[in-house]
């Protein structure tokens, strides 16, 4: 794998403490974020940074997994663990009279976890067997491979929950290892919501931070991932679907580039979440094809991708394809219109207003913003700044970052049934076909599929364009 | 002046209060008043499901909740989506259950009577058209593929109620079978429409940053002058008694085992619902819960759950299990049969009770801390229940419930001969 990774050197700073009191408030919602997510994972085990988040609840030097877990329930506590790439969370609520107990718990697992090989074994036990339940999930394993095969060779490639093969290489001791060096106070971000007195509050989290170790483990700047030129087309072969998941990537954008709201805006026309997006009128209104049919940036301190999900039956997979592709071309070449324009920026500004309707929404946005190192009232400015743009600055946008010349699309479903010929492959220039349960691998690699015409395939000997080659000059 | 509401104002949860309002064509109006934010939830419920189809006509009900997205006498296709939207919807929704169906949104408060007026207009000025239908059509038999036919937990599901329900139309699967699908028509969905869609037929429920007696001048501004349609939905078939445990396996493209239970409960308004909650929640709430001791810890399980449903009719207390990669189902029924045995014998202690009423108590709070979660509390229990204080009510009787009464109804009601299993192998 080459190398994605720089870090620089080590310095001290103090843990953000985000306080948001309510009066008389019932619960109290607590989040601690640690800026060292799965980016973290050592390479070949991938899935550390996972395993040793939720080996936080099993146990600690002072009770056994079993005991920990007593105690929460008995104050009616609840802990989520929260994984991902850039950060790794920990979200608890409580009622507000049970605070004291409950943060005691809540420093026994941060700082005192006992790592016991028995448990070690169990976690990992039941991992490996979410992994190969997802195998039973269309959508999840066509997620999870979208991800795995586009990203493959980039950090952001490695999936947080790992892999079979990379939890076999993982051992107790190297969770230990993950705890010591990365779980550190100034790489953690904690905040709190509800009803609680902050001074007090304040002084209690102040305490139970001081138990870790005080300075940062050290930035890390993982690379954004790049999408070569072409249009590249994987398809999953699952046998006996009646359905196929299609996942089209494309270069994305990030939370803090200049763009990022313009292209907000320009998504919510082409296929945000609204029954008035370009794709969900094509694909679903007036043809049927599909469930829903949508498009997103999935961001982060870096560009990471711009995706489209749509769900059709065998016979409408390549088809649907081939229009969300169209749609995008066009997207690409035209922009949005002012019509367009104008409704989106509507929408988007009066929904603003939610964003704010619920302190535990305020909170988890002023958390995120200090994760990923957002500017400051990131959230508190989107109605502002979404308002502020104008039709010239969105479509200025669209054509720096819609980029139809490099996509990677994935169809899960069973090929036999998707009616892969010449038509249907038309327009890439690269096939390939596996088996939807086998790992991911660098395609770059592996051998392309040749699509013949009345669709049977086989294994070609050496790379080819299809789209530029004639059928008959694919044969031996 | 004339009023044309009966108001009352009853105690909510907290300290928090409800707002009813009655108006003359039989529509109900229920709002919760709150400041936190300049917003509110609006949500409409019709008092029909799945359980009002016809034999041969499953799925109507959902078919035709997405019709009521299509256009109006007055607002062509399109309108009413970019209308809401423009305005700044959020959740812009809608839901369809054996039940009740549901259409939600939440919106600035300047909306109120934006939404008010497209709501109204739909409720009985829908134009349907063929070309219309059968895309529709088309889209929900995509939706019934991804949701059943091609999810191993959805066949589980439906083939769960199907071998709990013989006779009653919970047997039948609320997306419709796909053949009855293929058979339906414009014409169906209209009968529909007029039968069900009426004021009397449904109750609003408001949540927000809105002073109650505003919103009940809103909605008697669009709603006044529907006419009820005074219609009665028949009575659905009753089911026959179970006698003996019903097992169903299926080899399906899973890689590890799952099972999935249905032991036979009363209807939600039957006092027994309230012990059957707290012992759904002792047994898999939290991983102190027996359940999860005894299947996930012991490494034989991944998840286990149980949930009690309050349906308006007879249903199912459900468990459901994914075992861990080797392990086999029988083995983890096994386990959840003997730790159900020792709770028939011996009941639960009172730690695990407080525990179960604390966990509760953050529920309750965590649950209800939304616009939309209220609004939807208020709606699912005033139909199913068909009284939304019978919900509060079940509330507070947890607090005084004795650990006897959820002794007494897991002998009563998990036996064997009353369960139905669905166990999903690998091919």
């Amino acid at each position: 794998m080459k190398k994605t990774k720089k870090t620089s050197s080590k310095k001290p700073s103090a843990t953000k403490l985000i306080l948001l009191p309510e009066k008389k408030g019932p619960l109290v919602h607590l989040e601690f974020a640690l800026t060292n997510g799965s980016l973290r994972d050592p390479a070949g085990k991938e899935g550390v940074a996972s395993l040793t988040l939720s080996m936080l609840l099993r146990g600690t030097q002072k009770r056994s997994s079993q005991e920990f877990h007593r105690a929460l329930d008995n104050i009616g506590g609840e802990i989520h663990l929260g994984k991902y790439k850039e950060s790794q969370r920990i979200y608890g609520v409580c009622l507000s009279d049970k605070l004291p107990a409950f943060l005691d718990l809540v420093e026994e697992m941060l700082v005192e976890p006992a790592f016991r090989e028995d448990e070690f074994v169990k976690i990992r036990d039941q991992m490996r067997s979410s992994l190969l339940d997802e195998l039973g999930s269309d959508d999840e394993i066509a997620d999870r491979r979208f991800q795995e095969y586009m990203l493959w060779g980039n950090s952001y490639g490695r999936m947080t929950s790992g892999s079979l093969e990379s939890l076999g290489n993982i051992s107790a001791g190297d969770l230990k290892t993950f705890h010591q060096k990365y779980f550190r106070a100034a790489d953690f971000v904690v905040g709190a919501s509800g009803g609680f007195d902050k001074a007090k509050l304040e002084k209690r989290l102040k305490a139970l931070l001081a138990r870790l170790p005080q300075d940062s483990s050290g930035r890390l700047d993982a690379e954004a991932p790049s999408f070569r030129a072409g249009k590249a087309l994987l398809l999953l072969d699952k046998p006996n679907r009646t359905q196929a998941q299609i996942y089209v990537g494309s270069p994305g954008i990030s939370f803090s580039h200049k763009d990022y709201f313009a292209m907000l805006i320009a998504n919510h026309v082409f296929g945000g979440s609204s029954f008035s997006a370009r794709l969900m009128k094509e694909v679903r209104e007036k043809r049927g094809w599909s469930y829903g049919c949508y498009s997103w940036y999935r961001s982060g301190k870096q560009p990471l991708y711009f995706g489209m999900h749509a769900v059709p039956s065998n016979k409408d997979a390549l088809p649907a394809l081939k229009l969300m592709l169209q749609l995008f071309q066009q997207y690409g070449r035209e922009g949005v219109t002012k019509q367009e324009f104008d409704f989106a920026k509507k929408s988007l500004v009066s929904q603003s207003a939610f964003l704010q309707d619920a302190l535990r929404k305020r909170l988890d946005h002023k958390v995120t913003e200090a994760v990923l190192g957002l500017p400051k009232g990131f959230y508190d400015g989107y109605q502002r700044k979404l308002a502020s743009l104008t039709y010239a600055q969105v479509q200025k946008a669209v054509k720096k970052h819609v980029d139809p010349t490099r996509i990677f699309a994935l169809v899960l479903g069973s090929v036999d049934q998707l009616g892969v010929n010449d038509q249907g492959a038309k327009g890439f220039s690269k096939v390939w076909m596996r088996k939807f349960d086998e790992p991911a691998m660098d395609l770059s690699a592996a051998n392309p599929y040749i699509v013949a015409g009345r669709g049977e395939s086989r294994k070609a000997e050496s790379p080819v364009e299809l789209s530029r080659i004639p059928r008959k000059k694919l044969g031996h | 002046m004339k009023k044309h509401w009966k108001h009352s104002r009853q105690r909510f949860l907290g300290s928090s209060q409800l707002d009813r309002f009655d108006f003359e064509n039989g529509l109900r109006l229920f709002v919760s008043h709150n400041k936190l934010a300049p917003v509110f939830s609006y949500q409409t419920w019709f008092d029909v499901g799945s359980r009002d189809e016809e034999t041969g006509k499953s799925g109507l009900a959902h078919l035709f909740e997405h019709m009521m997205f299509k256009g109006t006498r007055k607002r062509p296709q399109g309108v009413f989506d970019r209308s809401m939207e423009s305005a700044g919807a959020r959740d812009l929704n809608a839901f369809t259950s054996t039940d009740y169906t549901a259409y939600v949104a939440s919106l600035p408060v300047k909306e109120l009577e934006l939404v008010a007026e497209l709501e109204s207009d739909r409720m009985t000025g829908l134009a349907l058209t063929k070309e219309q239908f059968e895309s529709e059509r088309e889209v929900v038999q995509n939706e019934r593929k991804q949701v059943m036919e091609n999810n191993p937990e959805g066949q589980m599901y439906e083939e769960l109620q199907k071998l709990a329900f013989t006779a009653h139309a919970y047997g039948r699967p609320v997306i419709g079978f796909g053949e009855d699908l293929d058979r339906m028509t414009t014409a169906d969905c209209e009968e529909f429409y007029k039968a069900n869609y009426a004021p009397d037929r449904a109750v609003i429920c408001v949540s927000g940053a809105l002073a109650p007696d505003k919103v009940a001048r809103a909605v008697h501004k669009f709603y006044g002058k529907i006419a009820p349609s005074r219609k009665k939905a028949p009575a659905p078939r009753v089911e026959p008694e179970q006698n003996g445990e019903r097992v169903s396996v299926l080899n399906l493209p899973v890689q590890v085992e799952k099972a999935y239970f249905g032991y036979r409960v009363p209807e939600g308004r039957h006092p027994d619902q309230v012990p059957l909650s707290v012992l759904s929640m002792a047994l898999t709430t939290g991983r102190s819960s027996r359940l999860y001791r005894a299947t996930v810890d012991k490494g034989v399980c991944i998840d286990v759950g149980a949930s009690v449903n309050s349906a308006k009719d007879p249903s199912l207390f459900y468990m459901s299990f994914t075992c861990q990669a080797g392990k086999r189902a029988e083995e983890a029924v096994d386990i959840i049969d003997r730790e159900l045995a020792l709770v028939a014998e011996k009941g639960i202690s009172e730690e695990e009770l407080e525990r179960v009423r604390n966990k509760l108590r953050t529920e309750i709070h965590l649950g209800l801390s939304t616009n939309p979660a209220v609004a939807r509390f208020v709606g699912q229990h005033e139909l199913v229940l068909g009284d939304v204080d019978a919900a509060i009510e079940e509330i507070r009787r947890i607090e005084k419930l004795d650990a006897s009464e959820v002794k007494r109804v897991a002998k009563q009601y998990l036996r064997r001969e009353q369960r139905c299993i669905v166990i999903g192998k690998p091919q």
